[in-house]
């Protein structure tokens, strides 16, 4: 059984959505899936687990829904070892771990509005991973000449967040930055 | 009015990104003899603007803390003061915090979850008397009055989205508070 992200990008319309799932369900089954109107067109992304191959998923699916773009990239699942303490340790998190956040690391809303058209997304996400901060969801609208950034961010636990604000501050003039702790509350 | 040049009314409301909307606004004096114009702008724009339910000083250009809100007939509305205008409001009480999805004139296109009370009691001031007032507000009406308040702080219902996921793109109109 494989695991493949399959991606689909096109114009909207309705039962859009629909015909995408019914076809992606026809070849595999669904796991994790966003989707979200980008500037008006469709944007799906699932993680799908199928016995196909990853081109005869594409071919499928391409053939099943002609008016969209899709993309089949294969997530090759690493295989699953019983965890040791070295490992635990010191080895990268394992697939699905990132659902969990580290305990040492902090998390943050960052809420960023101002003028569109500058390279404020691309100055933002450069100083937080500077900071060694982790993007682990983010959205940007633009509506006329306003951009707002909405991201939850991790922050290593020694990050100095206020020297990481003064520096977004300088950065982007003319836009209003925010941090807000944003550690779920577990009850 | 208009030949008041501590004030700069202007026709229509100002959309972000704009410096006024993200400035404090400065307490006003009620008895101030250019109060009463504003005022009749402010809740002229108001009731002009198909869905709007409350504006603020600042949206028309002025930066002082005046408000005027009429939630009436909205589907979610409890209480209701009617037409309501206060200068240098403030939220003494707030409880009962509740995510709804809200818009604003000066963010046009785009809408948001936003957390607010929805049991508040605010204390302010009659424009041009200067008479002391405090209101209890609940559901709908509690909220516009926060959204309100915040464009006296300098703040949109951007500054308070409830996650990532929480900014939409509105295609038309959307809920204006």
């Amino acid at each position: 059984m494989g695991l493949y992200a399959v991606t689909v990008i096109g114009r909207d319309s309705p039962g859009a959505v629909a015909e995408v799932t019914r076809a992606v369900a026809g070849g595999g089954a669904i796991g994790d899936s966003s989707m979200s109107l980008l500037d008006g067109y469709l944007t799906m992304t699932l993680v799908v687990s199928a016995g196909l191959s990853g081109d005869v998923l594409g071919e499928n699916l391409t053939r099943g829904i002609p008016g969209l773009a899709v993309a089949v990239t294969d997530l090759a699942r690493p295989p699953v070892t019983p965890p040791t303490v070295a490992a635990s340790e010191g080895a990268p998190a394992s697939p699905g771990s990132g659902e969990i956040m580290d305990a040492d690391r902090l998390g943050y809303a960052l809420t960023l509005h101002g003028p569109s058209g500058t390279d404020a997304l691309s100055v933002t996400t450069g100083l937080l991973a500077e900071a060694g901060c982790s993007v682990t969801s983010m959205t940007t609208r633009v509506a006329g000449n306003l951009f707002v950034l909405v991201a939850d961010v991790e922050l290593p636990a020694q990050a100095d967040v206020a020297s990481l604000m003064r520096a977004m501050a300088a950065a982007l003039d003319g836009f209003r930055i925010a941090f807000r702790p944003a550690d779920p509350a577990v009850m | 009015m208009e030949d008041d040049s501590r004030t700069c009314l202007i026709e229509g409301v100002v959309t972000a990104p704009h410096s006024l909307l993200v400035t404090p606004a400065a307490s006003v004096d009620p008895a101030d003899a250019v109060v009463p114009a504003v005022v009749r702008h402010l809740v002229g724009a108001m009731r002009s603007m198909p869905g709007c339910r409350g504006l603020t000083a600042p949206q028309l250009g002025v930066g002082w803390r005046l408000m005027c809100l009429d939630v009436s007939g909205h589907p979610s509305t409890r209480s209701c003061s009617g037409e309501l205008v206060i200068a240098n409001p403030e939220i003494v009480e707030a409880a009962d915090w509740d995510v709804a999805r809200e818009g604003c004139v000066s963010v046009p296109g785009l809408a948001a979850e936003v957390a607010r009370a929805t049991q508040i009691t605010v204390q302010g001031v009659r424009p041009g008397t200067g008479e002391p007032m405090t209101f209890h507000a609940d559901a709908f009406e509690a909220r516009c009055v926060q959204h309100q308040i915040d464009h006296l702080d300098g703040l949109l219902f951007l500054d308070r989205v409830a996650g990532t996921r929480a900014v939409h793109a509105v295609r038309k109109g959307g809920q204006a508070a």
